[in-house]
């Protein structure tokens, strides 16, 4: 306690010092909490987009499709069963399920062609499960049983198509023959998934069905659940009732890339926590140093009254830990303002990419908001107070160890 | 001044552990620069060529309509010739302008190969061998075959050739869609086989001969691009106007867009900005390990307030005791820019060679960008972080300096 | 013609909220060429009054004239050009730039007057040097040095510039009797040989017993002035 009170008194004798020094800590955890701020923002909308818009939280499909998704394929589909269904309804936290068909298509409009994402939905259920409907700028979802599509007003756009045209759906059927469908375009979205927006047209399940000549089959089931948080468990718990083939996948499963690039991220944003840190090491090193310096005859008095090394170490390891507690607080309440300035008006998305088109990979678009989280505010305080402590340490020893005789004649 | 110097650079060694860390600092804070510029310039620089290369040249030419259609490579807004010049007129026209090394056409449009499982797409580009060799990096990316020269033959990426279970060797059939949208399919020979860490070459391209692409597609002497490469691309601005007006005189200003690289693409413009950005965040890392400077000389001034009485005493004015001191602080950023310079340029020039794997990081981005990013080791990036250290920290310097010259002398005197 | 002279000269020092006065209406001309002894006990103002007549101070009411100028409403600047080229100092603790060695601390001084080559201020040194008695010592530094020395190269260092004036304040109070008296001999030496006027305040009477001036101050008045010859 005695120590406490001396380390105390010793920081504010030079305040400027100390606050400059733990400025150096203020500034590590200020971009620290802004950039990760910024990054939690973007995932959740990533997430939620992903959740709204492409995955449902659960998907249901066989593992064989599942690793060749990204193709398309036609083979290693599922044939729905009632057993199945039922099985998935029996989920906990199971709200609502949907059947989907994903397949190759290129898109014509007489006279340019483009491959997109074809996506066949039930129409009765999808918006259960997903938000597409809430997206829609202009006319209807298409209707069971007929030949209307909906598409992004940007794909639209580029196209050349208006609500109400007819766009030409050209693919290859399960038996390698080309197919089309004459699609009336009954209505344009723009959802804020970039992708989904210039490269996908939603069409009704069974039209996709009986033209690719498949009879009922789909290429996964999606599933909404009450709760988010839910879906890792749930999807455990699913598999380990589910038989091979099928197989469930939580949303994190489906957003895999983006789950590995904010990794990458993270793993930048550590890379420069730790450089400024590492600094301001460097600066608590010199403070301890100079400390040391000033009251070297005070040292060599205190070890004359027979004050022991150990306890100068202290003395000066608390002192340091003050200097990274002030830091860590005035870190954060500057990261704080930091992010609530951000979140009044939120970051136009095109801002941080110079005016360009640029998602940097995120499935996001517009105006985004930074996140919260309170563990990367203890995460960044503790680390923060914890590197003041350790570059103390040998600076502190040095001190303690000279000679108190020498210190009290020191110069 | 001189003798100013020369005390200042003495009094550095007055304590040596407090200097040292003061050194330290800076040549950490000049260490990152250097590495930071290295990495970043590594990344534009790979990314800047791999642009022009494969998406703008120096200078692009299109038809207005088509920096829109882009996407749908679409094959109705060519460069077909200008006025009533033809195509080959143009290109043998714009290569005599001045400046213009080379003129490259290329002609783009979807293709799509029928495998057992599925139709897989690709990107067929109708070039010209021999002048895309002399362009780009191709060469050293073939690693089997060769380049296509004529008639019915394809190049493609080893992840592509993987996906529609082709080797070297062996015919391809490929369906496409003509210009006058009719879909028809023709037979190739695989003459050569590209082996890239840029997804576009390595999973997306197939390159065949130019005047075979014309002729299956119904395109003669027609390109749906231009590139013109110059001497040096930091001149493509100034060449631009040439070209420009060239098009003007003939009477296409109208039809045609000519393009600079550095215009050509937002991610460019993007890179350009950050660069600027980049500069203030060294700035901003400079400062921080300044810091520590202003605290040693903060305390160095207190414990010499004596001498600095003295020294006023003898007639040293304000300005001189404030130069002194900034003489101080810059003595050490000098020495600790310098090791830190070195220090950076050791550690590009090993990982100039070794490099960073972001290919996880760039999977979903739909930029040109290399996976592999290798730093550059270039003298200019210790130069440039040599002088930020120095000049920010004598800079900050004048806060303790300042403190120093405003010392009362007679103040300074009494205090023993 | 009197060198300096001071005309009702006050200071009053702020301390906190209370206001110390430390000089309360001197007057006092000296003529060039004075050895002069300031002394007094301690807090009487002698310091003060060194400071003033040295430029270092500016008082709070009165007059300095120095050489004929008044120094009143000189800036800083103008004061330090004064210090410079008119005023040299020898102080109690020494206070020699460490750093540097014995050569080179006297060569400071006139390295800001910056009218000598190089040539000529290496045998200017030097010859002072040998005559203070440091000529061997020249190169060594302030650690290396006794006391005694230390103040040798105090006083080479005030006199190297030629000054009108050389102001010390207690320059024996660190050195036993012995080696004062022989700074003192030197003192008086270089003022007689260089006509160089000194001022230095002491309350060793030894010390002034060497003095041809003895001016009293008490209470920051001047109570005694008498000369000897």
């Amino acid at each position: 306690m005695f120590f406490l009170k001396m380390a105390f008194k010793n920081l504010t004798r030079h305040k400027r010092r100390t606050l400059i020094t733990a400025l150096i800590i203020a500034f590590a955890i200020l971009i620290y909490i802004m950039t990760e701020g910024l990054m939690i923002g973007m995932t959740e909308m990533s997430f939620n987009n992903i959740i709204n818009l492409e995955s449902g939280h659960l998907q249901v499909a066989k593992k064989s499709y599942w690793d060749d998704r990204e193709e398309l394929p036609l083979d290693n589909l599922i044939s729905p069963t009632e057993e199945l269904e039922n099985k998935i309804e029996e989920t906990t936290g199971f709200k609502a399920m949907t059947k989907r068909l994903n397949f190759s298509i290129r898109l014509n409009n007489g006279i340019d062609e483009l491959p997109v994402t074809g996506v066949g939905i039930d129409p009765g259920q999808d918006s259960k499960v997903f938000r597409l409907n809430k997206y829609l700028v202009k006319g209807k979802m298409p209707r069971a049983g007929t030949s209307e599509i909906i598409m992004g007003t940007k794909l639209a756009e580029l196209m050349g198509f208006k609500n109400g045209d007819y766009a030409i759906l050209l693919f290859r059927t399960d038996e390698d023959t080309f197919n089309t469908i004459d699609g009336e375009i009954v209505g344009l979205f723009n959802t804020p998934h970039p992708s989904l927006n210039e490269s996908s047209v939603f069409l009704p399940l069974s039209t996709a069905q009986s033209r690719l000549n498949i009879e009922n089959k789909i290429s996964h089931y999606a599933i909404r659940l009450t709760e988010q948080d839910q879906a890792i468990p749930a999807a455990k718990r699913l598999n380990s009732r589910l038989k091979d083939p099928y197989h469930a996948y939580s949303w994190k499963d489906a957003a895999q890339s983006l789950v590995t690039m904010l990794e990458m991220q993270e793993i930048e944003t550590q890379v420069i926590l730790a450089i400024i840190l590492t600094l301001a090491a460097v600066g608590i090193i010199n403070t301890v140093i100079l400390s040391a310096l000033e009251r070297m005859e005070e040292l060599g008095m205190m070890k004359a009254l027979g004050m022991h090394e150990r306890e100068i170490v202290y003395t000066f390891m608390l002192e340091a830990a003050g200097i990274g507690i002030i830091g860590g607080i005035m870190g954060i309440i500057m990261g704080v303002i930091g992010l609530a300035i951000f979140n009044i008006n939120g970051i136009d998305m095109s801002a941080l990419t110079a005016g360009g088109n640029m998602t940097y990979g995120f499935p996001l678009k517009g105006t985004i908001y930074a996140g919260w989280e309170l563990n990367s505010f203890i995460f960044v305080f503790l680390y923060g107070f914890f590197i003041s402590i350790l570059a103390s340490v040998f600076p502190a020893l040095w001190a303690a160890r000279k000679d108190p005789i020498k210190a009290i004649y020191h110069r | 001044m001189k003798f100013l110097i020369n005390i200042a650079f003495k009094n550095m060694f007055r304590n040596k552990l407090r200097t040292i860390v003061s050194i330290l600092a800076i040549a950490f804070a000049v260490m990152i620069i250097v590495f930071a510029r290295g990495l970043i310039d590594g990344m534009i620089e790979d990314t800047y060529s791999l642009y022009i290369h494969y998406d703008t040249g120096h200078i692009k030419i299109i038809d207005q309509e088509y920096e829109q259609k882009e996407r749908l490579l679409s094959l109705q807004y060519t460069v077909n010739g200008v006025g009533n010049k033809s195509l080959s007129e143009m290109k043998k026209e714009l290569n005599n302008l001045e400046g213009i090394k080379m003129v490259i056409p290329r002609l783009k449009f979807g293709a799509a190969v029928s495998t057992e499982k599925e139709l897989v797409q690709m990107l067929a580009w109708g070039v010209v061998g021999e002048k895309e060799l002399q362009f780009t990096n191709l060469e050293r990316q073939l690693v089997e075959g060769r380049m296509v020269k004529s008639g019915r033959e394809v190049v493609m990426g080893t992840k592509l050739l993987a996906k529609i279970n082709k080797s070297v060797g062996e015919d391809v059939t490929m369906v496409y869609t003509t210009a006058f949208s009719s879909f028809q399919g023709a037979t190739f020979e695989i003459v050569g086989k590209i082996e890239s860490n840029l997804p576009l070459l390595n999973e997306q391209l197939v390159f065949m001969p130019l005047d075979t692409a014309q002729r299956l597609l119904y395109l003669n002497n027609e390109s749906t691009e231009l590139l013109l490469v110059t001497n040096n691309r930091e001149q493509a601005n100034e060449y631009l106007p040439a070209v420009r007006n060239y098009l003007e005189k003939n009477g296409g200003a109208d039809k045609y867009l000519a393009q600079s690289w550095k215009n050509g693409n937002s991610f460019i413009q993007l890179l350009e900005v950050s660069e600027t950005i980049y500069n203030f965040v060294y700035l901003f890392l400079v400062l921080l390990s300044s810091i520590v400077v202003i605290n040693t000389l903060v305390m160095i001034v207190k414990e010499r307030t004596q001498e600095i009485g003295m020294m006023s005493a003898l007639g040293l004015k304000k300005k001189e005791v404030m130069l002194l001191f900034m003489l101080e602080g810059s003595a050490m950023a000098v020495v600790g820019s310098f090791f830190g310079a070195l220090a950076g340029g050791a550690l590009n020039y090993y990982l100039s060679g070794v490099g960073f794997d972001y290919s996880a990081a760039f999977e979903d981005i739909d930029v040109l960008m290399n996976p592999i990013i290798y730093p550059t080791f270039k003298i200019e990036h210790m130069v440039f972080a040599f002088a930020i250290g120095v000049i920010v920290t004598t800079l900050t310097a004048i806060i303790p300096a300042r403190r120093a010259a405003k010392l009362d002398p007679t103040e300074a005197l009494r205090e023993i | 013609m009197s060198l300096i002279k001071l005309k009702g000269l006050e200071k009053t020092y702020q301390q906190g909220k209370i206001a110390v006065p430390a000089l309360r209406g001197v007057d006092l001309e000296i003529e060039s060429g004075e050895f002069t002894t300031i002394f007094g006990p301690s807090g009487s103002g002698k310091t003060t009054l060194l400071n003033m007549i040295g430029c270092l101070d500016k008082s709070t009411a009165g007059e300095i004239i120095f050489d004929e100028h008044s120094i009143n409403d000189l800036n800083s600047k103008e004061l330090a050009e004064v210090r410079r080229y008119n005023l040299g100092f020898i102080f109690q603790s020494y206070n020699l730039i460490p750093v540097l060695t014995a050569f080179e601390n006297v060569e400071f001084a006139i390295r800001l007057i910056e009218k000598h080559s190089k040539k000529e201020r290496k045998n200017r040194v030097m010859s002072l040097l040998e005559e203070v008695g440091l000529g061997e010592m020249a190169h060594r530094r302030p650690n290396e040095l006794s006391g005694g020395q230390k103040q040798r190269v105090a006083i080479a260092r005030a006199l190297i510039k030629e000054p009108k004036l050389v102001l010390a304040d207690e320059p024996t109070a660190n050195l036993d009797s012995e080696t004062s008296q022989e700074v003192l001999e030197l003192m008086k030496e270089m003022n007689r040989e260089l006509n160089t006027t000194f001022i230095f305040s002491t309350h060793d009477p030894q010390v002034m017993d060497y003095a041809r001036r003895l001016i009293e101050i008490k209470d920051g008045k001047i109570t005694n002035d008498q000369r000897r010859d």
